[in-house]
């Protein structure tokens, strides 16, 4: 009796220390010190980044009511190519917020149906990603039809959509260009940029005091260069130093980029060329064969290795699946 | 080696052997759950079910929605991987180690160690790609790895460990597969057509059980070497990486002894779950095993207990730069609580009880076994959380909630879900297939394969 009683008294014992480590752990775990802010934080990210928002923005327009919204058009013209972009936001505590998937009609010249072989009326019909923006990049069939003009107008339209009201915005271009020069003297690589603009009699205008910012592409931004609050000539000519200390990519060239930016008249126009450059960029700053290179310099013993290793091993295993073949094998010979 | 020949059925009558093989069959064949287990599987599923759920917001929001930044990137998914990939080693331990060593008494647990294995390398690879923020790019590992990076060498070691373990749950249940497929009739069409497509035609044949003997010595003798580096690799994630607490040589030693541990503190876990909840399974999981469990617990963990007297009396000594603090974080911060409950709890406790006969019993053992691998799981996290939170460049101009990491509900759920989804696994194994090994016992009782091949194809 006393033996089953004190049995019993150690499994319950027993039983309580396992329930309060538990407890103990568990509880450590959501003890830390400041819980509050910690479990506050999604709701702090997703307020520092508005693209994560978009799922609960189109809860947040109003039902009762449509919301209004701000619709911007830009245009940009690089080299040759040209696009147009839209931005669509809404008010929302005082701060401007994205609007997605809200669909823009994008209109050239004048808002009427798409006609057959007709450049103007309806291009293209855009829908708005999570941040509020849509780009359309005009094709060379559009650029080719539009050769002989020099003033465009683009007309951005929001209209029936369920949550917002209706909206429309256009803006109108005078075609412009940038050219791009290099030049060297003494030793100093200079790069030269000419903006120049048509008219119905002239076909290249050189635009005088625009305001030209110049860059020089790396892998994930652009790099400013030259001098500030650079403007043109009025032959429509700027020149800015490159920096000889540059690193090129990989094959010795760097991407030099000049830009008028949110013209008034001629919106952003931009030229890019490639030039050789001296110092090309190493692919990679661990020479030879190490285990601090990339994949293919690993060390030829590691590779020999850890190969031979694995098709052992796996030499091993699929002999095994071939013991079941002849396992089934000899499922179905008569016994002997 | 252990021998593979032919047992001597010279101890037993013909007569007893098939009457006893009845027996066997009549126990240790998967039977239908009870109230209790339904209810078990449907808490598992909605556990299960939960943490899917959250994956998906997982999946369409990002990693945005965790606890992690940019200094806790590895948070609760690493660490559960960690014990994941460290409960999976009893695969190796109790079916190969014991093989190997021929110890006598292992036949009934056996399986359950490798579907232990099994379903805890299935999740240990899952909840590896639950911490990937692009988990469509997986392939990306296989297509442009580093063969010098220690992530592809787990990658490659995870899948082969998984290859063996399924090898060795498989080929020894051939012949339990065969007898499902013979003597279980009531069932559903799927579930005959899954025991037909399953026993590969299996006929109990001499030459048949020679090929699985042969191919088990050879798996035991193959998953020892790579059940040791799936761990290593493992912990070399961790000390390849030059971080306060991590920064040793002794990880890859450290990290298989915990998991030894761990694994054998699950498997006699399962066992008391055989033992106490399904009827006659206790004439085989007998009190003997728990006893030889304990004893096997016990120097698991005095070998762990060394490793981790290792792991922080030496670089306590020394008390040098940023690992000081992180440190003292554990010893008298903010971890402190966890770290010395699980300390206590998970590794003292443990041995001071089950050294004693009376803690060797089924009921202590079970608990103590319920502690080892609750405190196995804290463990991990505290291997992985505190040094994540201790760089050596200092965490300077920080907004102050970078400098802690706190789990989210989604994190949690999504580990419990795993946690669920690997048990899932194994109740629905001991609900469809033999989870002690017919033939193995039949074997271990002195009842030839001539007899049952005999006996039991007539049927």
């Amino acid at each position: 009796m006393l033996n089953r009683m004190y049995n019993l008294t150690g499994k319950r014992a027993i039983s309580l220390l396992v329930i309060l480590f538990m407890a103990f752990s568990v509880g450590q775990a959501f003890s830390q010190k400041d819980t509050t802010e910690k479990v506050k934080a999604p709701a702090d990210q997703k307020a520092a980044k508005p693209a994560e928002k978009s799922g609960s923005d189109q809860k947040a327009a109003p039902t009762t009511g449509k919301a209004a919204i701000e619709l911007k058009v830009s245009y940009v013209k690089s080299n040759d190519s040209r696009s147009v972009k839209v931005h669509v936001s809404r008010k929302e505590n005082k701060k401007s917020v994205g609007c997605d998937s809200v669909s823009v009609s994008l209109y050239f010249d004048e808002v009427k149906a798409k006609e057959a072989n007709d450049i103007t009326g309806l291009l293209a019909t855009l829908v708005t990603d999570e941040n509020g923006d849509a780009e359309f990049k005009l094709t060379d069939k559009f650029n080719k039809a539009i050769a002989d003009r020099w003033k465009y107008t683009f007309i951005a339209s929001i209209e029936n959509d369920k949550r917002y009201k209706n909206a429309e915005e256009e803006v109108t271009i005078s075609d412009a260009s940038i050219t791009l020069t290099f030049d060297l003297k003494d030793s100093v690589k200079t790069v030269t940029a000419k903006l120049s603009g048509r008219n119905d009699t002239t076909a290249d205008l050189p635009i005088n005091k625009a305001s030209v910012k110049f860059y020089v592409k790396r892998s994930f931004s652009l790099l400013p260069i030259g001098a500030d609050g650079l403007s043109t000539n009025k032959k429509g000519i700027v020149t800015a130093e490159i920096p000889n200390d540059i690193m090129a990519d990989t094959n010795g060239k760097i991407t030099v980029i000049a830009r008028i930016e949110e013209h008034a008249k001629f919106a952003t126009v931009e030229g890019r060329k490639d030039i050789e450059w001296k110092t090309p960029r190493i692919a990679s700053e661990v020479q030879g064969r190490s285990l601090w290179s990339v994949g293919k310099n690993a060390p030829v013993p590691l590779v020999v290795g850890s190969c031979f290793i694995v098709f052992l091993v796996w030499g091993v295993i699929f002999y095994l699946f071939y013991q079941l073949i002849r396992i089934k094998k000899l499922s179905k010979t008569k016994a002997g | 080696m252990a021998d593979i020949k032919e047992v001597d059925s010279k101890a037993i009558s013909e007569p007893e052997a098939i009457a006893m093989l009845h027996q066997l069959n009549e126990d240790l064949l998967p039977k239908k759950f009870g109230i209790r287990g339904t209810l078990w599987v449907i808490l598992l599923l909605i556990i299960a079910g939960l943490g899917v759920i959250s994956y998906i917001s997982q999946l369409r929001n990002g990693l945005s929605i965790t606890g992690m930044g940019d200094y806790v990137s590895w948070g609760i998914y690493i660490s559960n991987f960690v014990f994941f990939v460290a409960i999976s080693l009893v695969g190796s331990l109790i079916t190969a180690v014991l093989y190997l060593l021929n110890v006598p008494w292992r036949a009934p647990i056996t399986r359950l160690a490798e579907v232990i294995a099994v379903a805890a390398i299935m999740f240990a690879g899952l909840i590896i790609i639950v911490d990937m923020g692009r988990p469509d790019r997986i392939h990306h590992l296989f297509l442009y790895g580093r063969i010098q990076s220690p992530i592809v060498w787990d990658i490659i070691v995870v899948i082969t460990y998984m290859t063996i373990s399924l090898l060795l749950l498989y080929l020894p249940l051939l012949p339990g597969i065969s007898f499902c497929r013979d003597r279980l009739t009531n069932v559903p069409k799927w579930q005959k057509w899954m025991y037909r497509f399953l026993s590969l035609g299996w006929k109990n044949k001499p030459e048949q059980y020679k090929i699985v003997k042969r191919s088990i010595a050879i798996l035991c003798v193959l998953i020892v070497p790579v059940a040791l580096s799936i761990h290593t690799v493992t912990s070399w994630l961790f000390a390849t990486t030059f971080r306060p607490g991590w920064d040793s040589t002794n990880f890859g030693a450290y990290f298989v002894s915990g998991a030894f541990m761990v694994g054998a503190a699950g498997v006699i876990a399962g066992m008391f779950i055989l033992y106490r909840f399904f009827p006659r399974y206790d004439q085989y999981i007998t009190k003997k095993h728990f006893d030889r469990m304990g004893k096997l617990l016990v120097l698991l963990s005095l070998i762990y207990l060394y490793f981790n007297i290792n792991e922080y009396l030496v670089p306590s000594y020394k008390m040098k730069g940023e690992e000081a603090n992180y440190l003292h974080e554990l010893f008298s911060g903010d971890y402190a609580p966890m770290f010395w409950s699980v300390q206590i709890f998970g590794m003292i406790i443990p041995i001071c009880v089950v050294i004693f006969k009376k803690g060797r019993k089924p009921l202590p053992l079970f608990i103590i076994a319920s502690m080892v691998i609750v405190g196995a799981w804290f463990k991990r996290f505290l291997i992985v959380i505190p040094t994540m939170l201790h760089p050596f460049l200092p965490m300077q101009e920080l907004p102050e909630k970078w400098k802690h990491y706190m789990p989210t509900l989604q994190e949690w759920s999504i580990t419990a879900g795993s946690l669920a989804g690997a048990l899932l696994v194994i109740t629905f194994f001991v609900r469809y297939f033999p989870i002690i090994s017919i033939w193995e016992v039949a074997e271990e009782k002195g009842i030839s394969h001539k007899v049952i091949y005999e006996h039991l194809n007539e049927q």
